[in-house]
């Protein structure tokens, strides 16, 4: 999100992100809490991805994070926000990410 | 002990090495330097209490028990981690220790305390910020619940007031809040009306919350706030004294505020020691009727505090005294 940063190459990027997926309370406020931290703690976020389910009383986010070495001080400090319910280092969820994001690049 | 932790042991006890960190205690830092054991409780390696963080207790390995588990190995890696209740983890910890002698241990700690003295029969001359604040710990006695506010009187405090109890000391910490130290004390004085407490402010964090004599006085809590006066912001102005070639910019008051006056204007009682023939006098006066009261006590704008850590140094770079008045 900060870092200034020549593109890497499609190797390094999966070799320096990986995959969370948070469960969290769907209310508002709830993504800037998420993002707030991020900022606040200068950890790098290169994509967010979130959806309501449960019939609307919580929402997933899958989050790409461009950390490694901080990747358990960025869950551990993601699982003391009270909206947040779960956390699962979905790093087998790559592919699915990827065609996410092409997905999102085509829609006009 | 960090600033936050003052009271977990009297301040007096054989065993208790002080206040660690930018003005700590000399033999507090150079024995952390010598330690090859931390076990660090509760706390959080803030950059006040360690200065530069790679040269923190270089030769010790770390046990660190937080309740937060994102505390630990946040900023020093550890040798390991307790997640949970420091009561309850050094509880569980204490049988599974031998006992052992640490007479070689403890001396050269004493060496380095007798070599390294916290204070100097100077610092107790009379009007001198330390004989001040052990003035105000005798006539208000052991029971008193302390509150600061930020600077140059917060750090005297911590480094000269005679805590016993744990959570005898209310202050800001890390947040460094000015104006936190009268609503603190206004506070404690509801909820331990029995308790004398006392607030440590300064000219400059008064202003910031000083509405709240208007609280204090509605409540008729009773508390004493010791304002010490020296007329600017004064850490701020030692920082620009000692690593700014005295640049002195935006940290003193041109104008001598009354804050007797002002707080009269609200009704509190209150009493000023500039110029006062018996200042010991006044101040026995001030502290020994109940109700809220103001107390004004010049400072002079030239003392320090130190030791000094400067700012991205290890602990063991500290600039003292002499240092300053150069």
């Amino acid at each position: 999100m900060y870092a200034i940063k020549s593109n890497p190459t499609p190797e390094t990027a999966i070799v320096n992100t990986a995959i969370l997926r948070l469960t969290v309370n769907n209310h508002p406020g709830v993504m800037l809490q998420i993002c707030g931290l991020f900022a606040r703690r200068i950890f790098n976020l290169e994509g967010i991805f979130c959806s309501a389910i449960d019939q609307g009383e919580t929402s997933c986010i899958w989050l790409k994070v461009d950390e490694t070495e901080k990747l358990e001080q960025v869950i551990k400090q993601l699982a003391k926000l009270e909206d947040v319910l779960a956390i699962e280092e979905r790093n087998d969820a790559r592919e699915g990410i990827a065609a996410m994001e092409a997905m999102m690049a085509r829609i006009d | 002990m960090t600033l936050m932790g003052l009271g977990i042991l009297p301040s007096d006890h054989p065993l208790s090495l002080g206040m660690l960190g930018m003005h700590a205690s000399r033999a507090t830092n150079l024995a952390m330097e010598e330690c090859d054991l931390l076990i660090a409780a509760g706390v959080r390696f803030d950059d006040r209490a360690t200065g530069r963080i790679s040269g923190f207790c270089p030769r010790a390995k770390v046990i660190h028990v937080d309740i937060d588990a994102s505390e630990i190995g946040k900023l020093r890696p550890v040798d390991a981690g307790i997640t949970g209740d420091a009561r309850r983890a050094l509880a569980d910890l204490l049988p599974q220790i031998r006992r052992r002698d640490r007479g070689e241990w403890n001396g050269c700690i004493r060496r380095l305390q007798q070599d390294n003295p916290r204070f100097h029969d100077q610092d107790f001359a009379p009007g001198q910020p330390f004989q001040l604040i052990r003035r105000v710990a005798e006539l208000a006695g052991p029971r008193a619940l302390i509150s600061t506010d930020v600077g140059k009187h917060q750090m005297w405090v911590a480094q000269a007031y005679p805590f016993t109890d744990p959570r005898q000391l209310l202050t800001s910490g890390g947040l460094g809040t000015m104006g936190f130290g009268l609503p603190a004390a206004i506070g404690a004085a509801l909820a331990f009306p029995e308790r004398p407490v006392i607030c440590f402010s300064g000219d400059g964090s008064l202003q910031m919350n000083i509405q709240e004599l208007a609280t204090a006085v509605e409540q008729e809590v009773d508390i004493k706030i010791v304002v010490l006066n020296n007329q600017s912001l004064g850490l701020v102005r030692q920082q620009q004294r000692l690593f700014y070639e005295q640049h002195y910019f935006a940290s003193s008051y041109r104008i001598a505020v009354d804050f007797a006056a002002i707080a009269r204007g609200f009704g509190m009682r209150a009493y000023d020691l500039t110029g006062a023939d018996n200042p010991d006098a006044l101040l026995q006066q001030a502290l020994g009727q109940p109700g809220p009261c103001l107390i004004n006590v010049p400072i002079d704008i030239e003392a320090e505090v130190s030791p000094m850590v400067p700012p991205g140094a290890a602990n063991t770079t500290m600039i003292g005294a002499d240092y300053v008045r150069n």
